[in-house]
């Protein structure tokens, strides 16, 4: 019965959702259509004020600008596996930018669009001169079914790829921040990763400790897609590196 | 009569209320139908090697961590066998199996290709899946056999002595052949 009950519930919960579906602007989850150089979207949560939340949200555009002209992504974790499963031993990872990129960064860009969701405010910065077609500004439902590149990887001679993902937390913002740090450190892992492993195994048992290490400087990185999975929230983002950096 | 109703009405709420129970509350699901096609059918390529793994975490991130570094580590033994192979076929051909310093050049190729690095190795198919309140992560991960090749071709340069002695047998010329592939192969990737 309290299985039919809870059954009934989430039901009643996911055609309440399905009400109101989760939209955005199309710049938002397809940067990579745009016809512009150099897009980037500033994200914050919303202040009670509409233009504090758009000018935060412009100044994180500028730090992101920053962060995708060139990040050093260093550190390392280890795990513990035995037959009782995988532990994680620790980690510790690095993203170094420039500041004064970001300093300099309102002189080139300018802000194209914003717009304010709930707690989600984003800003979208482009160089000086980038037109922004309507049909970009337009909102668009997030497709229910998951794009291919969030199970297979694209594969492009001319870039190095990475999907970050990060579950839903309490303030949007931060899923999508962290979604792009980890699509960053993904393309650093693909670029050059350390990988040591020791193993010992007895007649009775076996157990390996493995680490990794990374350090790697990204450049003239693009955000070239955004999906959020609605059911499992899950927030995904694809970022790519082009080979000849 | 009516103490036999009660009885009898007794019952049948205890099964109701234990047929109701928790019982799948304890249980992980474990639905078959989550697992990625490419995680029970691994690809086949000979200019790749792959290596699947599955990771289970309550975090999300660490799911995905664990399973491609366990893909990883996994692609490394592989690069280690091949490099074993390379080796045997070696002192077969110049019947130099009791060479210690062939020995030991080996052997710091083929350490220093499983620990020093991957240059090339990245995820080319994932799948996060809810496994009760754990996420599961499986992963795939790719590596270039010509990346292999390259980083052992460069771990025999730098002994010159035996690279002298290597140079001209045939497994060299094989390797060489692969590395010049490879090296086609990028160029021809950049092009595009």
């Amino acid at each position: 019965m309290r299985g039919r009950l809870l059954c009934l519930f989430g039901l009643l919960l996911s055609s309440l959702s399905s009400l109101f579906p989760q939209t955005y602007p199309r710049w938002f989850l397809d940067p990579g259509s745009l016809g512009c150089e150099g897009p980037v979207v500033g994200y914050t949560r919303s202040s009670y004020y509409r233009d504090s939340s758009v000018v935060l949200a412009v100044r994180n555009g500028y730090e992101n600008h920053a962060r995708l002209m060139e990040t050093r992504v260093s550190g390392g974790q280890a795990f513990w596996t035995t037959e009782g499963g995988t532990f994680w031993l620790g980690a510790d990872f690095r993203e170094e930018y420039n500041l004064l990129e970001s300093e300099s960064a309102p002189s080139r860009l300018t802000v194209l669009d914003s717009f304010i969701d709930g707690d989600l405010s984003a800003a979208l910065l482009g160089l000086s001169g980038c037109q922004l077609e309507n049909e970009a500004r337009r909102f668009m439902v997030v497709p229910a079914s998951p794009p291919a590149w969030t199970e297979s990887m694209p594969s492009d001679g001319g870039y190095h790829y990475g999907v970050g993902l990060a579950p839903s937390y309490f303030y949007e913002v931060n899923s999508w921040l962290e979604a792009e740090r980890m699509a960053r450190r993904n393309i650093a892992r693909s670029l050059l990763i350390e990988i040591k492993a020791l193993e010992k195994s007895t007649a009775r048992e076996g157990q390996q400790i493995r680490g990794e290490e990374v350090a790697v400087t990204l450049r003239n990185l693009q955000v070239v897609a955004r999906w959020r999975d609605v059911g499992k929230q899950i927030f995904y983002v694809l970022v790519r590196m082009p080979k000849s950096h | 009569m009516r103490t036999l109703f009660l009885f009898l009405f007794a019952i049948v709420i205890a099964v109701f209320i234990i047929g109701c129970g928790g019982g799948a509350k304890t249980m992980q699901s474990a639905d078959t139908g989550d697992i990625p096609d490419w995680f029970s059918n691994v690809p086949s390529d000979p200019n790749y090697f792959y290596a699947p793994n599955t990771q289970v975490s309550q975090d999300l991130q660490l799911a995905i961590d664990k399973a491609t570094q366990g893909g990883r580590t996994e692609v490394g033994r592989m690069v280690e066998t091949k490099v074993n192979g390379l080796q045997k076929r070696f002192t077969e051909e110049t019947g130099t199996a009791n060479n210690a310093q062939l020995l030991d050049m080996f052997t710091s190729a083929s350490k220093t290709i499983v620990s020093t690095s991957l240059s090339g190795s990245r995820v080319a198919k994932q799948k996060t899946v809810k496994d009760g309140n754990n996420w599961r992560a499986y992963v795939l991960v790719e590596y270039p056999v010509g990346a292999a090749n390259q980083a052992l071709m460069q771990q025999i340069k730098n002994n010159e002595q035996m690279y002298t002695k290597f140079r001209a047998s045939q497994v060299y010329k094989e390797l060489d052949d692969e590395v010049q592939k490879y090296e086609d192969w990028k160029k021809a990737q950049n092009k595009q």
